[in-house]
């Protein structure tokens, strides 16, 4: 990572059973970490399901130590405690952990279990899918949902039918065909705005749905010219003749 | 020649109007009140901050937006007609990106502006960086800009980033 | 007896309402734009847009050399609506319809704005 130093690990000292594929000079670098108070695991699955590694959740309520193991898009293994646990024990775990509000985390990238006994090999769509989609869930993520005017589009991405979200993108698939707000399609199907917003929420979680980048080609080409001019002189004031500046 | 608009927004304290400080060429223009929350300064934008900056014979305005999303009714008026948009968050407050992604996404889904991520704080670990904050954002890695706000150099990589960007979607198009 | 300050605020609040009833809605804000007490449905949105017109106002007034700002009017064909500033810490923003007597709403919300300064 450019301009990351090596940083030690924070001082909750944890028994470990992975090895690490990632040390730098004997330290852990660690760029990925929050609280779960404001970044839940739904929020981080999707953006986890391409990178391989770790992810350790400590400090939860209710739950000693867990850390789940991510490869090739799919979770591989969860060890509770740093002991490797089955299916049965991993679904209602995962469920705890979506749900829950407090807690850290930090992902590892590259880290691997020792042991799994118990390979999953879930893929992280279906994850969210099974776990999501319920209204006790609303009150938690009210803070995070998004603007009831911020324009929704389709991606290639479709959702199962056996879903509890399919019924609401049956109904409002044509409308995102578009591209639509939380706000139209609450007037357009009769729900409140809140519950619309909470289906694109979990929509976009599963990355079916997008917000609309709105991009005009004609425009792109006006900005492109006026873009040169500008770089131009922008690097000269900067960095004077000759001068660049590396990314 | 009209004079272009560059629109800095972000969560709150983020680095939007010490960006546009640094980069403003006259005196910073600043709409500040006191903070009655706890927000870990004594400030904050009500309504915009503005700066300019000649670039050759072009003027560019700068306005850096309100953080908090009850000043949401300003991000569409400032960044309507923006030439482009720069979205700062700090590398080290992963609990700010679930704000700084809805008001990405409520932007450019309502006004077909480019953008780009500047990730400050850099300098500072543990830190988020570029590369991690692209996928959590669900952007191109090459709109995601590494900066330290206070550096003049640095803290126009963003702009750097957000005009060849620009130049290179005009050639594809 | 104690009385809160939250009480106070709420008492000059009441006797706005019955000084100026043609109001449609009041709000008393912090100059960041969060409300304090307030008579309105939307007092959130309305308490960001009322810290932003006048933090706006107070810009435009000292660079086009106004003085010190009284108040920011916004202006429709049908109502207005005014903030006046309470002091350092706050603002009191006013909506009224079309009709209404700008010149008496001046008069009795610029004395009630001081006194919410005053216990602010």
């Amino acid at each position: 990572m450019e301009g990351g130093k090596p940083v030690a690990r924070p001082t909750t000292q944890i028994k470990r059973n992975f090895r690490y594929t990632n040390w730098f000079c004997g330290v852990l670098i660690v760029a990925i970490f929050g609280n779960l108070t404001h970044m839940s695991l739904d929020d981080l699955l999707p953006f986890l399901s391409s990178r391989d590694g770790a992810l350790e959740l400590f400090n939860l309520k209710r739950l000693p130590q867990v850390t789940l193991y991510f490869r090739k898009g799919q979770l591989h293994c969860v060890h509770l405690g740093n002991k490797p646990i089955d299916a049965l024990q991993a679904r209602s775990v995962i469920g705890e952990l979506i749900s829950a509000r407090k807690g850290s985390f930090e992902f590892i990238p590259g880290a691997m279990a020792k042991s799994c006994p118990d390979v999953l090999d879930w893929p992280v769509d279906r994850i969210l899918i099974s776990i999501t989609t319920t209204f006790d869930e609303y009150a938690q993520v009210a803070d995070r949902l998004p603007h009831a005017d911020t324009l929704f589009k389709l991606t290639h991405i479709t959702v199962p039918d056996d879903t509890r979200l399919s019924d609401f993108w049956k109904r409002a698939h044509i409308y995102l065909q578009e591209g639509v707000s939380a706000q139209q399609l609450a007037n357009k199907l009769g729900m409140p705005v809140d519950h619309t917003r909470f289906y694109l929420l979990k929509l976009q979680q599963l990355g079916a749905v997008v917000a609309g980048r709105a991009h005009k080609a004609q425009r792109q080409e006006r900005r492109a010219g006026v873009a040169s001019r500008l770089l131009g002189s922008l690097k000269k004031r900067f960095f004077g003749e000759g001068g660049a500046w590396s990314h | 020649m009209e004079p272009l608009k560059i629109v800095v927004t972000g969560p709150v304290g983020a680095g939007k109007s010490t960006l546009i400080r640094t980069l403003s060429e006259t005196e910073v223009v600043d709409t500040d009140a006191s903070a009655s929350e706890v927000i870990g300064k004594p400030t904050t934008t009500v309504a915009m901050d503005y700066g300019t900056l000649y670039l050759g014979d072009q003027l560019l305005y700068l306005f850096g937006t309100p953080g908090q999303d009850r000043f949401d009714f300003m991000w569409d008026v400032l960044s309507e007609g923006a030439l482009g948009l720069l979205l700062l968050i700090r590398g080290d407050r992963p609990e700010d990106f679930g704000l700084a992604r809805r008001l990405l996404d409520y932007i450019t889904s309502r006004q077909p502006v480019p953008y780009v991520l500047g990730v400050t704080r850099q300098d500072q670990p543990p830190v988020w960086g570029p590369e991690e904050v692209a996928p959590f954002f669900g952007v191109p890695a090459e709109r995601v800009v590494g900066l330290n706000a206070k550096d003049p150099r640095s803290a126009v990589g963003p702009l750097v980033r957000l005009l060849e960007l620009m130049i290179a979607e005009g050639q594809i198009a | 007896m104690i009385v809160t300050k939250q009480e106070i605020l709420q008492g000059i609040l009441r006797e706005l309402k019955q000084a100026l009833p043609e109001l449609r809605s009041i709000v008393v804000a912090s100059t960041d734009g969060l409300p304090i007490v307030h008579d309105a449905v939307d007092a959130p949105r309305v308490a960001a847009m009322a810290a932003t017109a006048l933090g706006l106002g107070k810009r435009i007034s000292q660079t086009t050399e106004l003085g010190t700002l009284e108040e920011t009017i916004v202006r429709g064909n049908q109502g207005y609506f005014v903030v006046y500033a309470t002091g350092d810490k706050g603002v009191l923003a006013v909506s009224a319809p079309a009709d209404a007597n700008l010149g008496l709403i001046h008069l009795e919300a610029r004395s009630f704005a001081a006194r919410l300064a005053q216990a602010l």
